[in-house]
Parts: C-alpha cells; structure tokens; sequence
C-alpha cells in the first residue's frame, strides 16, 4: 500500500475558491440562509405540517419551500412574514436565525415583602418562559 | 471530527475533488462567471460545514440518509433543472466525502433514474474500499 501522502495531491477546488474576492460574502449569505431553512424546517416538523400545508397557507409553492429550507435560496420579506406567521415563530426561533440573545425579559405586575421579609412578586411575562412576541 | 475527501486509488484522485473542478475560476472566466462558480462552492462549503458542526450526523434539510444505501446526501442546485449531490458517510472520526454528480431535480424518463443509480452504486463502492482501506484519503 502506497503512503498517500506520497503521491501528487490533487487540488482542492474549495480551497482554491477561499481566497477569492466573493468567496467569503458568498459564504457568510450561505451560512444564513442554512440557519433560517434549518429553522423552518424544525418548526414545521415541530407543528407537524408538511411542506405542501406550508406552501398553501404562506400562499406560495412547495418547491419555494422546499428550496428555502434547503437554504438554497434568498427570502423576501413579505414570503418570511408569511412563512413565520404560519409557523408562529417565537423570539427564539428569530434569535437562532439572526443569531443574538434573548435578554431575560420580565414584567412585574405587583411588588411587595412578604412577612419573612422577601420579595414577593408576580409575574406575568417571562421570555425566556413565554412565547409571546416582544417588539 | 474532520472532513475529508476519499481518495480512488483506481483513477488516481479523489471524486469529489476532480467534480468540482469544474467550478474552479479560471483567467479566461468572466465575472459573471467566476460570481457563478464562486457562489456554488461557497454554497457547497457551507452546507459541508453545517454537517462538520452536527458531526456529520444527517440532519434534515441540509443532509439526508439516501434510501437505499449506507451513506448520507447534501443536495446543492446547480440551476434550475439540475441538482449536484455530494454523498458523504461518516467513518471513526471522519465525515469522508465519496462522490459528486449532477442529477436533474425532477426524473421524467428510467434512462435518468439509472443514470442515477449507477451514481449511487458507485458511491457505495467507494465507501466499501474506503472501509477496507482508511487511509486512502485527502484532508479537505
């Protein structure tokens, strides 16, 4: 058995490709739309729809859906809304997608000591609990 | 885990390397053209990194099991009719990367479905030399 690394190394068309002047934006794009097609493609599994109840309540094709979760292709704004209406997408589904964190949001309704002297609070909204949208 | 191409001792060079060739830029190409092929293989890229990350693991949509046979497919469209499949396995701490070829997206005739197959077919040949011998590769 011949050392492999002895013999003439064929080149690498990818790495080639790295130091081009596109490469990198290319890519960046690329990454970004495999997080939102990764991300549909789990809420919709969550939901248990197929691609084709997808397509028909967005109002759009189940190729388009198909090929957007696939990340193969780049997503207008008013397919996106649709898409993340049928879908319900929460804060943390758009934290996946656009990559930040969701701060512990909490809203306190009622303030007060207990008689141990502790806080006593009521809380109505969490987001790290909730799925409510916070805008 | 790390990513690497299989080696065909046979044709002297790896499959997948000698498919993807063809995107390579050449002085000839002009910019629409290398844009083109840029964006295929960043596309590519990307998609084989997404898989790096999941250990190589088939997650659906970027990755899939191919029915029918031992490996896993990442599907990339090449244009609107024609679609590149990379199949890949996943050996000890490997994600080797077996063989690329063109399908069209939608099969309308059997001469395209066999065409296909045979693809497939040789793609599990390389995986089966590739358990036989683990070295035969090139780092990606």
């Amino acid at each position: 058995m011949k050392n492999i690394n002895n013999k003439q190394k064929n080149i690498d068309p990818i790495a080639g490709a790295r130091s081009g002047k596109y490469f990198e934006q290319y890519s960046k794009e690329a990454k970004e739309r495999i997080k939102l097609g990764v991300e549909i493609y789990n809420a919709r599994e969550v939901l248990d729809i197929s691609q084709q109840e997808l397509a028909k309540q967005a109002k759009t094709t189940q190729k388009v859906v198909s090929r957007v979760e696939n990340g193969d292709v780049n997503v207008g704004f008013a397919l996106l809304n649709r898409m993340a209406s049928v879908l319900s997408f929460n804060c943390e589904n758009w934290s996946n997608i656009l990559g930040f964190s969701v701060p512990a949001v909490r809203v306190i309704i009622a303030s007060g000591k207990t008689e141990n002297n502790q806080e006593n609070k009521t809380e109505i909204f969490s987001s790290t609990t909730s799925s409510a949208y916070i805008y | 885990m790390e990513t690497v191409y299989f080696y065909d001792k046979d044709s002297k060079s790896c499959p997948v390397k000698k498919y993807l060739k063809q995107y390579s830029i050449n002085n000839k190409d002009k910019e629409p053209v290398a844009r083109r092929k840029q964006k295929i293989l960043a596309d590519i890229d990307a998609k084989i990194q997404h898989v790096q990350d999941n250990q190589g693991r088939p997650t659906p949509p970027i990755s899939k099991p191919l029915h029918g046979y031992s490996c896993f497919e990442i599907l990339n469209p090449k244009d609107a009719k024609t679609v590149i499949r990379i199949l890949y396995f996943r050996y000890q701490e490997k994600i080797v990367l077996l063989h690329a070829f063109e399908k069209p997206s939608v099969y309308k005739t059997d001469r395209e479905k066999k065409m296909v197959d045979r693809q497939n077919k040789i793609g599990e040949e390389y995986l089966n030399i590739f358990k036989l011998n683990s070295k035969n590769y090139e780092k990606y």
